[in-house]
């Protein structure tokens, strides 16, 4: 999975709301917790999946959407059957369900991710009239990530010329010390990056008093409307049912 | 109009060094270019910094005196006033980008200001047309090259319209191509009538554009020079200043092919070849560097020099070998032989002391480290936090710690990027000195005045393949001259490929796509056809084993079903293949058709140059032999994994 967070949308079939995706997230952390119901939320991820398919990542939908249904499968193959040795049955049977129970939280950063570009965000966000003070440090942590990245991978270089390795064994030898081989020069270039960046940033004029104007367009269209309100709904629903089976229980 | 009066300002605060500049009174009229020149910590960033605001603030320190454009005060005023008045391109292109997505990026400057859409939009085209962006639009920032993003940067900073453009070293991690298109990027600037007031090194671009120099000398300014007297500035004068070249043609070389005679191979590489994704980006044949040599690799960013030096140390996987002295080597052992000194000097710095750091990991006595720190220049700055120390004294601490690490390669990344001319002469001068203990160096650069000055070979690479290697000689040296001096192409990086293997063969295939997967179809039912026998005949064994009887009668429909399945199984395979045989017949023509286009556009040289037979066994040979190929490997994979 390519984790960037330079999403693209030029090949969505329906352009949803950044808005909308994050009543998605939002409403996936209530069924997440409180999925008590397995065919619902089976049913929900499934749902997931086609959201993923209709914003434009077709091919990575339908891999995710084998994924979720190889995983129900062989839960439910296993709990069908009390053959096979124990441990292993629980091993196995212990990550496909934390696995199972992440699927919706998983799939909605997905959807954020990996289909919403940056500038999007922060215009959706400057529309719901959230103050700049807070939309400016989303946006720096959404550059920063790549950059960490980036810098991660000429650290992990520079420590191989140094005979620092970073096989398992190494590091769990003298583990405080790969650690302290690994952060000090991570943080030190970033932060010079980072500062070079912000003073870029400021010569630029971000800072400003006047209201940032934003170039996209972000619209709340009725599908999106829709979309919201169904899925607040669904997160109510199981959010309720979560209280009533768990307090039962 | 820009006007300094009295101008005196030290940095404090908590990264006080006490540097600055003192008793400045500098006037910039409208629609003037300024060059500010120097030695490194002159002062020229500092008044770059005083001009556009960041000081006072955001670098603290003592100021005292002001600056004003036109009426504004910039040092009373905010920051974000100053913004709309000057536009700022710093010097490192990675450092610079707000968002991550470059027509985001264009646009950054125009938002802040707080433009309506509709402005924004016509300021982006004007940019876009007049800086020639357009192969730039909507392209993820970490996948274009250092010159593209400076390019961006100048972009962003045009849409909003400044009337001052402040650049501080904006070519300092540019190739020529990169160079030439800033050099235009700025004419344009200065035809519009902006002032442009630009700190550099590297002033031999800036011959036509500049109206004056300035010359500062630790925070004062001792000179000031016109274009034409700066032309006419002999290179001795020039060494004195301290500063580079101001022009190409007459950078002084040092001939270094006497020593070279008679030396053994340090270094043979054999049919190198390295895949980002799914485009090859190294492919090289063979090169033999020579023992005790300095060489110098250049290119055009994004041809492969940094994944060259990579590939060699073994950092990246790669298919080929490589051999050290003789002995071929896998990955790790040329990781242990080998010592690269990053761009980036920040990710290299591991301990808390200089003179740690260069004992890190090195079987070297205390003595011989304090020595090759004297040597540096860094003896006063054994016990100095590296992070403390400024960016040349932090290079140079990494060039020590490889020098004291004892291997035997040792590789450079743009060690002269940033460096002004005694910084450059002195690394030569390192590098002479110790061509001795070390087996081979390996430079990369865009810097001319480096090459000629202490490179004993060059490489010149392109596209990732080798397409020179040469001594440095009388004729090596103008053969250098002449690279530097030449016209570029004007192409841009590609948009990363992320095409599998499959999606390129399916893109030739053009018209015929869907008969490929007719075919796959059609073979997948055939391998369903052929299974089925098999489950026949188990009915039968398993009737047999629950102790039925088997006659003719019983059997008769089974046996006919199989008969039935396995003649399915063969028409549907020849059908299938049939297909296939199609598909891959259009796909050999549109591949051809590709390569004779490609082949126009090759110089006339390089087609010339390859043999007659050659041509006619890539056009007729190497492709019949992929028809095969294609036509059955493919989908009889399809029908085996199907079944």
């Amino acid at each position: 999975m390519d984790i960037s967070v330079y999403g693209e949308d030029r090949s969505a079939l329906v352009r949803f709301d950044p808005r909308t995706k994050f009543v998605i997230f939002i409403s996936s952390l209530a069924v997440s917790s409180n999925s008590f119901n397995a065919t619902a939320h089976e049913i929900y991820c499934v749902v997931l999946c086609v959201m993923l398919f209709l914003c434009g990542k077709k091919w990575n939908a339908v891999k995710m959407s084998l994924l979720l249904g190889t995983a129900v499968y062989v839960r439910t193959c296993m709990e069908m059957q009390a053959t096979g040795s124990t441990v292993v049955v629980t091993i196995i049977s212990f990550i496909l369900t934390i696995f199972l129970y992440c699927f919706p939280i998983l799939m909605s950063l997905l959807i954020i991710t990996q289909t919403t570009r940056i500038n999007q965000f922060l215009s959706a966000f400057q529309a719901m009239h959230i103050p700049t003070r807070i939309v400016i440090p989303i946006a720096v942590m959404f550059r920063f990530i790549p950059t960490v990245g980036e810098e991660w991978t000429g650290v992990r270089k520079a420590m191989a010329f140094r005979g620092m390795s970073l096989e398992p064994s190494a590091i769990i030898r003298h583990p405080v010390k790969t650690v302290e081989y690994i952060l000090i020069p991570l943080l030190f270039s970033c932060i010079s990056i980072m500062e070079e960046l912000a003073a870029a940033a400021l010569a630029r004029g971000m800072d400003s008093d006047n209201a940032r104007t934003s170039y996209e367009t972000v619209h709340l269209r009725a599908y999106d409307y829709i979309t919201m309100i169904l899925f607040i709904a669904a997160g109510i629903w199981f959010f309720a049912t979560g209280m009533v089976t768990g307090g039962a229980a | 109009m820009i006007t300094l009066k009295g101008l005196d300002f030290h940095y404090g605060g908590e990264n006080g060094t006490g540097d600055g500049v003192d008793g400045i009174d500098l006037t910039i009229a409208d629609g003037e270019c300024v060059v500010l020149c120097g030695r490194s910590g002159c002062g020229k960033t500092t008044l770059t910094r005083l001009i556009n605001g960041l000081i006072p603030h955001f670098y603290e320190g003592e100021l005292i005196g002001e600056v004003l454009i036109d009426d504004h005060n910039v040092s009373k005023s905010e920051l974000s006033e100053t913004s709309k008045l000057v536009g700022s391109v710093f010097q490192n292109p990675k450092s610079q980008f707000f968002n991550i997505d470059t027509s985001g990026e264009l646009v950054f400057g125009c938002e802040n200001i707080g433009l309506p859409r509709d402005e924004i939009g016509k300021r982006l085209d004007r940019t876009v047309k007049d800086l020639k962006l357009a192969p730039l639009l909507n392209r993820n920032i970490f996948e274009l090259s250092g010159g593209e993003k400076q390019q961006i940067a100048c972009g962003s900073v045009y849409a909003a319209d400044p009337q001052i453009y402040v650049l501080d070293e904006p070519s300092s991690n540019l190739d020529k191509k990169a160079i030439n298109r800033i050099h235009d990027i700025f004419a344009k600037m200065k035809a519009n009538g902006n002032t442009l007031v630009i700190s550099e090194h590297r002033i031999h671009y800036l011959m036509d554009i500049a109206d004056r120099f300035i010359y500062l000398d630790d925070g004062i300014i001792t000179g000031e020079y016109t274009a034409d007297e700066m032309r006419a500035m002999p290179d001795e004068t020039l060494a004195e200043l301290g500063l580079r070249c101001t022009d190409i043609r007459n950078i002084p070389a040092n001939d270094q092919s006497d020593t070279m005679q008679n030396a053994a191979a340090a270094l043979d590489v054999i049919d190198l070849s390295c895949s980002r994704g799914n485009s090859r980006i190294l492919d090289i044949d063979r090169i033999l560097l020579p023992e005790n040599s300095i060489v110098a690799v250049v290119g055009d960013n994004g041809c492969g020099k940094s994944t060259l030096a990579e590939a060699l140390c073994g950092l990246i996987p790669s298919d080929g070998s490589v051999a050290l002295g003789g002995t071929f080597l896998s990955n790790k052992q040329r990781q242990q032989q080998c010592y690269m000194v990053m761009q980036d000097v920040n990710r290299q710095l591991f301990s808390d002391s200089v003179m740690e750091e260069v004992m890190l990991n090195a079987a070297v006595s205390q003595e011989d480290a304090e020595k090759t720190l004297e040597e540096l220049g860094l003896g006063d700055f054994k016990d100095r936090h590296p992070a403390s120390l400024s960016g040349g004294q932090k290079q140079r601490t990494a060039i020590a710690a490889a020098l004291c690490a004892g291997k035997d390669i040792i590789l450079y990344d743009e060690p002269t990027s940033g460096l002004d001319r005694t910084g450059m002469q002195r690394f030569g001068e390192l590098l002479n000195s110790t061509r001795s203990k070390v087996k081979l160096s390996f430079i990369i650069t865009h810097d001319p005045e480096l090459i000629l000055h202490c490179c004993t070979h060059v490489l010149h690479m392109d596209r990732g393949r080798v397409t020179a290697f040469y001594p440095m000689n009388e004729e090596g040296a103008q053969r250098v001259r002449n690279y530097y001096l030449s016209k570029s192409s004007d192409t841009t990086s590609k948009v990363r490929d992320k095409k599998s293997q499959i999606g390129k063969i399916l893109e030739h295939t053009g018209k015929e796509r869907p008969k490929v997967f007719l075919s796959a179809l059609l073979m997948m039912i055939g391998a369903a056809a052929s299974i089925v026998p098999y489950g026949l005949v188990g009915s039968l064994v398993r009737k047999i084993l629950s102790g039925g009887r088997l006659t003719l009668d019983t059997a008769l429909p089974v046996i006919v079903g199989m008969l039935i399945c396995e003649i399915l199984y063969a028409v549907f395979y020849m059908l299938g293949l049939r297909v296939s045989h199609h598909a891959a017949f259009a796909a050999l023509e549109n591949i051809r058709c590709k390569l004779q286009e490609k082949l126009e556009q090759q110089p006339l040289g390089s087609v010339m140059a390859r043999s007659k037979g050659e041509l006619k066994k890539l056009f007729s040979d190497d492709i019949e032999s992929i028809e095969m190929l294609l036509a059955h490997m493919i989908f009889l994979h399809s029908s085996s994994l199907s079944l």
